[in-house]
């Protein structure tokens, strides 16, 4: 049945398989190696490690260093590059083809939507297994190479409940796209839904009174049994596969009872409800924003207003509920912190989470915004140059009398004021949460990390933006600045955990953001220095790069 | 002074193995409408890409109003407006916005002419892009590549999705530029219309121009046909020789004659034989077009008449 669409749907995914999955097997085995001399040290505060921490990072000690870096990779890394590509596939199904202006041709065929859904759903299915398989190889390889043991590890059912998680948000992207036809919500939804979910399912726990919360998350389901100790849970997996079937059943009445676009010319559902209803569409207005025309950097900013505006908010609430937060739990973190190892806290961002300072950062300035600040930075670096070219709106643009030169620098410029609005957002909110829960962090510092969580978003999204000047494709220039961000991620967590090569951290960009960590020790002009001197060089050799090539068409 | 408004020396351009664009040598005149024709894929758009500095020669050299392609592209492009081949605008702005924003890059842009142009296209500027057609869209495409007077006009296949009476708009549009004494460089697949409105056309094949010819040129090598009818049935014979004359088919009193060239030697054949009445046909300079178009070998044979 319909095996060409499914076919070339998984021809095309193919090599973001191959390297979704190679990139999480290198980190893994890169992982392993670092930490293979900590076992001993690790073993010894085994027992030292409460419930609540275990939760909160979805990981356990009890096969050692190998099962702390393994639950770090199969818990967080793995489904979340296995959802990225469910996702991408999910997206593209229906709402893609649309964005495309393909799906007229494609449905032209004597095939019906239903039918063109489920083969995209297959080759979504088959990318994610075999991606599973991939890593499940991979991680056996790595323990096997570091001469340790994987006994007491269920290596198969742990990534049987990663692709199970991953196949949940992939739908649920299959689900918004055949309901919208709108890729770029149905995409970044899903998205935003998987980071929550996995927020609100290790966090909540934590809170006495609030543990059975997490239940509604469907990461809930898939981590906390624990399925790389205690293997599968068929109870939990059987609540995703229901509703993976149940969002799939929407998705074929979604996509079967509505009319479809055709490319950029027609409008989506969203759209048509909010010509019915004016006070709706004005809130949908304020928040995309009213075009803004007057030069490229305006322009710019003006088009990823709604993204930033909701990536700001996310940033502030979550800021400003962090504070109370600590207030909740902060007798289940008391003393923890001192009973475990330098190395383990190297996972957190080497925060002490039972101080104010160190809670903040290990919750919100590890991971949540640095990344939201890096997915607004490297997608407006990816479509600055790329994203015109790929639209085919770079000819237009170009023939007015301006530069090449003056095109990267306004959207260069464009992107600073983006992730200077977001450093704001998380200065704004971690002040408010620390005023709100009396925790009394200095200000000073509060702007100090932001302003280095600033600088790491303008860096890495210059390296977007070098992509897409070097080769005009969307997708070369994201993959350059979020290969960027995990690997410089993974280099700064893992690698100053051994001494040996805790040197060599210095080569990742994270590295800048956070050894010095401000939020305790206040801002290091030497890191805010190497981000904006790395930057400049960075937008200097786009500004080349783009001067001397052909426009793509 | 340079009359030329675009000079092309030796311009080539390989994409690998694949040549684009070979040796094309081209000059076109101020206040000339340019035609340039070719079937898919023969290099007009690459051709036009290159003189606007989007994409770079392999090499030779282009230069718009004495100014060369690439040294001095920033300043060609306060001359010149152009409207690519496969359009694409800001779906998310309005008409309106985007030539506020192009308006804004370019400067100088005269607003009441714009409310003229939107008017003479009968355009749409207070609708988002991304809900026009793409006829519609096609108009705010002209628009701005209109709205600033440019000196020189590089359109790509501009009347794409225009319905025949803006084409008709559009084609007077054409003519008042070119009466400015502004310049056009126009490719276009729609042969009438470039019949109607180019002084010369320049057909290009694999890369390399085949033929520049003044339109009138074209006219008298193209065949047409002329039905004469006698006061009594005629003899094929009597066409048989005279210069121009392709074929005769000959109906009683009626004869169906094809020729090329001036009509003088068939006339003086014909009147001899007592004219009843005659109908000739416009020429037929699609099919001049179109056998540049198909084969090598006849482009040779033509371009040498």
């Amino acid at each position: 049945m319909l095996a060409t669409i499914y076919t070339k749907t998984v021809k095309e995914r193919t090599w973001g398989v191959l390297i979704g999955a190679a990139s999480v097997v290198i980190m893994t085995i890169f992982a392993v190696w670092v930490y293979a001399d900590l076992d001993d040290v690790i073993a010894e505060f085994a027992d030292a490690f409460p419930e609540a921490f275990v939760s909160a990072l979805g990981i356990t000690t009890d096969g050692g260093a190998t099962s702390i870096v393994l639950g770090e990779m199969m818990n967080l890394i793995g489904p979340l590059v296995l959802g990225g590509i469910a996702i991408s596939i999910g997206t593209s199904a229906i709402a893609g083809e649309e964005r495309d202006g393909t799906i007229g041709i494609l449905l032209a065929n004597p095939r019906s939507r239903t039918a063109v859904l489920t083969s995209k759903t297959r080759a979504m299915l088959t990318a994610v297994v075999a991606g599973s398989l991939l890593i499940w190889a991979g991680a056996a390889l790595a323990v096997s190479l570091s001469n340790t043991s994987s006994a007491g590890l269920f290596l198969g059912p742990m990534m049987i409940h990663a692709a199970t998680i991953s196949i949940f948000f992939g739908v649920l992207a299959l689900f918004l796209g055949s309901w919208t036809g709108n890729a770029a919500l149905s995409s970044g939804a899903s998205v935003g839904a998987m980071i929550f979910s996995f927020l609100g399912a290790g966090l909540l726990p934590l809170v006495e009174g609030w543990e059975n919360g997490a239940k509604i998350f469907p990461w809930y389901y898939f981590n906390s049994s624990q399925p790389l100790q205690n293997g599968l849970d068929a109870g939990h997996l059987a609540v995703l596969w229901v509703a993976i079937v149940i969002l799939f059943g929407l998705a074929v009445v979604g996509v079967n009872r509505r009319d479809l676009r055709s490319g950029a010319g027609a409008g989506t559902i969203l759209e048509r409800v909010l010509v019915g209803r004016p006070r709706l569409a004005g809130y949908a207005e304020k928040i995309m924003g009213t075009a803004q025309v007057s030069n490229i950097s305006v322009k710019t900013v003006s088009d990823h207003q709604g993204m930033a505006t909701i990536a700001a908010a996310a940033i502030f609430y979550t800021a400003l509920i962090m504070g109370p937060f600590f207030n909740a739990l902060s007798d289940a973190l008391d003393g923890l912190m001192d009973a475990l190892p330098e190395g383990l806290l190297a996972i957190v961002g080497g925060a002490d989470m039972s101080t104010p300072a160190g809670w903040y950062y290990g919750e919100l300035y590890s991971l949540v915004v640095p990344g939201a600040i890096i997915a607004v930075t490297v997608s407006m670096g990816a479509r600055a140059l790329a994203g015109e070219e790929r639209s085919q709106t770079m000819d237009v643009l170009l023939v007015n009398p301006i530069k090449r030169s003056r095109v990267v620098l306004e959207k260069a410029l464009a992107m600073f004021g983006m992730a200077a609005l977001l450093g704001l957002a998380t200065f704004l909110g971690t002040a408010a949460g620390s005023l709100i829960g009396g925790l009394d962090i200095s200000m000073g510092n509060i702007a100090a990390a932001s302003a280095q969580a600033f600088g790491l978003g303008i860096l890495v999204g210059a390296f977007a933006l070098v992509g897409g000047a070097w080769s005009g494709v969307t997708r070369v220039a994201t993959y350059t600045g979020v290969g960027v961000a995990l690997v410089g991620w993974v280099i700064a967590s893992f690698l100053p955990v051994n001494e040996r090569l805790a040197e060599w951290a210095r080569v990742s960009p994270f590295y800048y953001y956070s050894d010095n960590q401000p939020l305790t020790n206040g801002i290091s002009w030497a890191n805010m220095g190497v981000f904006l001197a790395v930057t400049a060089v960075l937008i200097g050799t786009a500004v080349v790069l783009f001067e001397r090539r052909d426009i793509r068409n | 002074m340079n009359e030329a408004a675009i000079i092309t020396e030796g311009l080539t351009k390989h994409y690998g193995d694949v040549r684009a664009l070979e040796d094309l040598d081209l000059e076109i005149a101020k206040g000339e409408i340019f035609g340039f024709l070719g079937p898919n894929g023969s290099g007009k758009t690459t051709t036009m890409r290159t003189i606007l500095d989007l994409i770079r020669p392999t090499a030779g050299t282009a230069s718009i109003l004495g100014l060369d392609s690439h040294e001095d592209a920033v300043e060609i492009r306060e001359h010149i407006g152009y409207v690519p081949g496969d359009l694409a605008l800001y779906p998310r702005l309005t008409g309106k916005e985007l030539l506020t924003y192009f308006a804004n890059l370019r400067g100088g842009v005269d607003w009441t002419y714009v409310d003229v142009l939107a008017d003479q296209l009968d355009a749409d500027l207070s609708r988002k892009i991304g809900n026009l057609s793409s006829g519609n869209r096609q108009k705010v495409g002209l628009i701005q590549a209109f709205m600033n007077k440019p000196d020189v006009l590089v359109l790509d296949e501009p009347s794409t999705g225009l319905d025949p009476l803006v084409q008709q708009d559009f084609q007077a549009i054409l003519k008042g530029v070119a009466a400015e004494g502004r310049t056009v460089f126009l490719s276009s697949h729609t042969l009438s219309e470039v019949e109607r409105v180019a002084d010369r056309v320049g057909i290009i094949r694999e890369g390399r121009l085949a033929v520049v010819e003044t339109m009138e040129m074209l006219k008298q090598k193209a065949i047409r046909q002329v039905t004469l009818h006698f006061a009594r049935p005629i003899a094929a014979s009597v066409f048989e020789g005279v210069v121009g004359v392709r074929s005769v088919d000959v109906v009683d009193d009626t004869a169906t004659i094809s020729f090329e060239g001036a009509m003088t030697a068939l006339l003086q054949a014909a009147t001899d034989h007592h004219v009843t009445n005659l109908t000739s046909s416009e020429a037929d300079l699609e099919e001049i077009f179109l056998t540049y178009y198909r084969d090598p070998e006849t482009v040779t044979e033509k371009v040498s008449l």
